[in-house]
């Protein structure tokens, strides 16, 4: 039997190719996992890996080519922002001259970097870094590319201790900027503030930017704090109850910055 | 015979470069064609079955490299692929493209309804759910694909002539 099998795939040899290999790719398949999970790693390695890798590569250079170009629009749109904003502060400037109201401080950005949380209180505080910690001082506002981030609380060599918003002792005096409405900023639950103080009659719209007033001293005026998400009117009290979205997500910070008063 | 070997990896490399970079681009809802099937089924009709079997093997065992459970599988599928469609090209007349066009959705259907009956189990759901989108779909959309390779290898040989 076996010497017509061989006789007969010797003269088909096509046929016995392909049992051979339908054969071989059978065993490879019934192998054990441990056994077959090499054979099978390597040969992605070897064939499907480099491949794969290319067209990855290709992706990811089409994606940041694209956002390239959009970074790019962006730059053009903000470099015209800028220079309307330069001259909507010179024309603010000389009305102000005109009007004979007081100067407005100006600031310089210290640079800090984001180090750890503060291990004694996770979500209320964070230690940042700076080059030079002798331009620092306690009480200062200290933002992030986004928005309002906290004030100084320590100074420990190089070491600062920031409070965030989110901590229950951070409080910020800020309004509407739509409406100018005045309230307090503090520390709601989770990663929500609230506008606290807001009187029942004073207008205020979800979906308006928060900034800081400035009125409480601390905190220079304009700051952007995050955006009005829900507005409950209590059946009891005098206030409204402002869940205020921060811009600012405390739980991805990197660098910040700490504002310190020009000196003239 | 070098030359031989030389012509067959440059066409699976060609093969794996279509895998990879142009078939996920003109993928509709993750459904792509499988030019290893199209191969497959064009070397077995046009050249011979050895290398329809050979390439089948090949394509099938990088193709499922990537899911070591399943290594082995599609070469096993991809080689009774090739069998079957050189039994049927002895017996019917496969020269016309309507007929091969045919061999190739049924191949297709055969080795993907196999390929996930086995890689899913006997779970109807899930075999129903996946035979009419990667079954039945992949199937149309591969036939659709070769069409337009056969369309373009045809004027290419009618220019040649014309030339």
């Amino acid at each position: 039997m076996i010497a017509n099998l061989r006789k007969t795939l010797e003269e088909n040899k096509d046929l016995g190719l392909a049992v051979l290999l339908a054969a071989l790719s059978l065993i490879l398949l019934i192998l054990p996992l441990n056994l077959k999970q090499p054979l099978a790693k390597y040969t992605h390695l070897v064939t499907l890996s480099p491949f794969q890798g290319a067209a990855q590569n290709l992706k990811n250079l089409v994606a940041t080519s694209q956002t390239n170009k959009w970074l790019r629009s962006q730059l053009e749109e903000s470099r015209l922002q800028v220079a309307f904003a330069r001259e909507a502060l010179e024309q603010n400037k000389r009305l102000r001259d005109s009007l004979d109201f007081l100067e407005r401080k100006n600031y310089v950005l210290i640079s800090a970097e984001m180090q750890t949380i503060d291990p004694k209180r996770r979500d209320n505080a964070i230690l940042v870094a700076v080059r030079n910690s002798a331009v620092v001082a306690v009480d200062r506002a200290v933002v992030s590319l986004y928005g309002l981030v906290g004030k100084t609380t320590n100074v420990l060599g190089n070491t600062i201790t920031v409070e965030l918003l989110t901590s229950p002792n951070c409080r910020v005096a800020a309004r509407d900027q739509n409406t100018r409405a005045l309230g307090i900023i503090r520390w709601e639950r989770g990663q929500n503030l609230l506008l606290d103080n807001v009187p029942l009659r004073d207008s205020i719209n979800v979906g308006d930017t928060v900034i800081s007033s400035g009125l409480g001293g601390l905190f220079p005026v304009g700051l952007p704090i995050g955006v009005i998400e829900k507005i409950d009117i209590p059946k009891r009290g005098f206030f409204k109850r402002i869940t205020v979205r921060p811009f600012v997500n405390f739980n991805r910070l990197d660098e910040v910055f700490i504002l310190k008063e020009m000196e003239d | 015979m070098v030359g031989k070997i030389a012509g067959f990896a440059a066409i699976i490399i060609l093969a794996i470069v279509f895998h990879t970079f142009f078939a996920s681009l003109i993928a509709i809802d993750k459904v792509m064609p499988d030019i290893f099937i199209i191969l497959v089924v064009y070397l077995t009709l046009t050249q011979s079955l050895t290398q329809g079997i050979i390439f089948g093997f090949a394509s099938g065992i990088i193709e499922s490299s990537a899911d070591p459970a399943l290594f082995g599988l599609s070469a096993f599928l991809k080689v009774i692929l090739a069998f079957t469609v050189f039994i049927f090209s002895t017996r019917l007349r496969l020269e016309s493209n309507p007929a091969r066009l045919i061999v190739v959705l049924l191949s297709v259907a055969f080795h993907n309804f196999v390929y996930y009956l086995i890689a899913y189990g006997i779970n109807l759901d899930l075999v129903l759910n996946v035979t009419i989108k990667y079954v039945l779909l992949e199937a149309v959309y591969t036939t659709a694909i070769t069409v337009i390779l056969i369309y373009f290898s045809e004027r290419k040989l009618t220019l040649k002539f014309e030339a």
